[in-house]
């Protein structure tokens, strides 16, 4: 009796391996194991990652092993919340960054102290910054101004206009969206003022000067507009850096996005929706430097395509 | 950033010197007199704030002595970070100043290397790291193993930009003129001149591992929870948010560390 059971159980093992495809060699090539013959083996197509990728180009990246949803719905899913959060966010800290780069420039007493207190800030990893705005700013105890985690009732969520549903949203975001404008605001201003420091001492700031225009617009109109430019490279990192921060953020304030389904589903091994999450990374990735080339296009008119 | 700000000789010093402290508590730890083990468990006295019994810094939600873990985190820093460090470097080293010396002559080493690296730098590294380390929940060993794959892309970047520059200078030039073969300019020559780069972000990139680490741990992906880490004791503040001695230990010591490594990178 107990034989059979055990039986039964390896045989139901072994159906359930098949129907996901896991009793397939991973790769290609298999390299010689204990209970293989002793040379490299050959499998052909009958493998693992070729049926991923077959699949893949014809837009189907797998159902998730722990509920069975397919990976594309999970994932769409998880962008509604995540593609505000971080589209916010990139917004803002480009808008912080340029404001306070140009702040810095016409005001040169203040640029220590800010550069000091950005360098500070840039040494605090993502969670942490998260946790320490967490205890301040969603406390009961100390100011409880903002919701700790979540996106609200159901209730406050569905039965409301357009209007109060995007504000009950930008009120759950706040908190993340400040955590991950602060973290990528110190490499952007540095950078930036790095560019603007080096345009000032150009010949042609000195004319604009010379004319009688007063700092703030020799500041705004001319110079930024050349060190906008190697500041743009900047574009290509920030974007990718979001994503990882968005995981960092949707876990410890639970907003159902990207990164805490990639998060989630790393720690329960659920490899289909580890492996979309990480392809539409790289896919993010890819859309930030084709929109960093062609900002370069539309910013710098020497800069042409050559086909 | 310009080093002028940062260049003057008291922050250099303090850092060194809390770099050196880290380092000699991490050393010392498994001698001192410290009232508890990091592995001893009290469940009757769980989430304790400061000052409870002998517990000078408090204990976490198993009971732990939140000092014994802070030192015993030390040292799982250290051994995770400063080999993966130096071997990224290493590593980051050879293969830049390949990729740089030979570009495609021989072989198409600099096309290999690049798109390696070009491959490597297009997934965010948190997230490569938590994929990677979804396979196999990761021991000390093996995590070193990951990072090691994901830093060695920065100095070689570094290294084979200098070496670019380099490789064209007369010197180079002359030698090659006398017969010398490539491998010794490159290893005798070459290399000595263009590996400074990667000296420079050295700091930072131990700095940057400890806090990927941090942050695995915090997720709950990183290293097994029997290992002393620094992340863990964030994480349990992040589940029970009044225990604010467990936010503001670890966040202190990481934060100061990371700062002195930046500093002495500039």
């Amino acid at each position: 009796m107990k034989a059979s059971s055990a039986a039964q159980q390896r045989i139901a093992e072994q159906r359930f391996r098949h129907r996901l495809g896991l009793d397939l060699p991973l790769f290609y090539l298999s390299p010689p194991a204990t209970d293989t013959p002793p040379q490299w083996q050959w499998h052909g197509t009958h493998n693992q990652y070729h049926q991923w990728v077959r699949q893949l180009l014809r837009g189907n990246l797998g159902r998730s092993y722990r509920d069975g949803q397919p990976v594309i719905a999970l994932l769409a899913t998880a962008l509604t919340y995540t593609l505000p959060l971080t589209t916010l966010a990139a917004i803002c800290s480009i808008l912080l960054a340029l404001w306070l780069a140009t702040r810095l420039s016409v005001y040169q007493q203040l640029r220590p102290h800010a550069l000091r207190l950005l360098y500070a800030l840039d040494a605090l990893p993502l969670f942490v910054l998260a946790l320490l705005l967490l205890l301040l700013f969603a406390n009961p105890d100390m100011l409880a101004w903002f919701p700790a985690y979540g996106l609200g009732e159901a209730s406050e969520v569905t039965d409301t206009s357009f209007f109060t549903r995007v504000g009950t949203l930008l009120y759950y975001l706040t908190l993340p969206l400040i955590c991950l404008t602060l973290v990528n605001l110190p490499h952007l201003v540095v950078q930036l003022d790095a560019a603007l420091q080096h345009e000032r001492q150009a010949a042609y700031a000195a004319t604009a000067r010379a004319k009688g225009a007063p700092e703030k617009q020799v500041v705004r109109r001319h110079i930024l507009r050349n060190a906008l430019l190697p500041s743009l490279a900047q574009l290509t990192d920030l974007l990718p850096a979001l994503v990882a921060g968005a995981v960092i953020v949707e876990v410890i304030f639970a907003l159902p996005g990207v990164g805490r389904l990639l998060a989630e589903a790393a720690a329960s091994h659920d490899y289909p929706v580890v492996l979309g999450g990480v392809l539409l990374t790289a896919l993010v990735r890819l859309l930030a430097q084709f929109l960093t080339d062609g900002l370069y296009l539309v910013a710098d008119p020497r800069i042409r395509l050559r086909v | 950033m310009s080093s002028r700000i940062f260049f003057s000789g008291w922050r250099n010093q303090l850092a060194i010197s809390w770099l050196l402290l880290l380092l000699l508590s991490a050393v010392v730890a498994p001698w001192l007199p410290l009232p508890f083990a990091p592995d001893h468990l009290d469940l009757a006295a769980t989430v304790q704030p400061p000052g409870t019994g002998s517990h000078w810094l408090g204990t976490d939600s198993y009971g732990r002595d939140v000092l014994a873990l802070l030192l015993f985190g030390t040292r799982t820093v250290l051994r995770l970070s400063l080999p993966t460090a130096v071997l990224a470097t290493l590593i980051g080293i050879l293969l830049g100043g390949l990729a740089g010396f030979y570009r495609n002559t021989p072989l198409p080493v600099d096309s290999l290397i690049t798109g390696t690296i070009a491959v490597i730098a297009s997934i965010p590294r948190l997230i490569l790291v938590l994929a990677l380390a979804a396979v196999q929940p990761p021991s000390v060993t093996t995590l070193l193993l990951l990072l090691l794959c994901t830093y060695w892309i920065g100095p070689a970047r570094l290294v084979r930009a200098e070496m670019l520059r380099i490789r064209e200078m007369p010197f180079i030039e002359a030698v090659r003129a006398a017969g010398i073969p490539g491998y010794q300019i490159l290893l005798r020559h070459a290399l000595p001149n263009a590996w400074r780069p990667a000296l420079a972000v050295f700091p930072l990139s131990i700095a940057s591992v400890i806090a990927l680490e941090t942050t695995l741990s915090f997720l709950g992906v990183g290293l097994p929870p029997e290992v002393p880490s620094w992340g863990r004791l964030l994480a349990t503040f992040a589940s029970d948010p009044t225990a604010w001695w467990l936010l503001l230990y670890p966040a202190t010591i990481l934060f100061v560390t990371s700062l002195a490594l930046r500093q002495l990178s500039e």
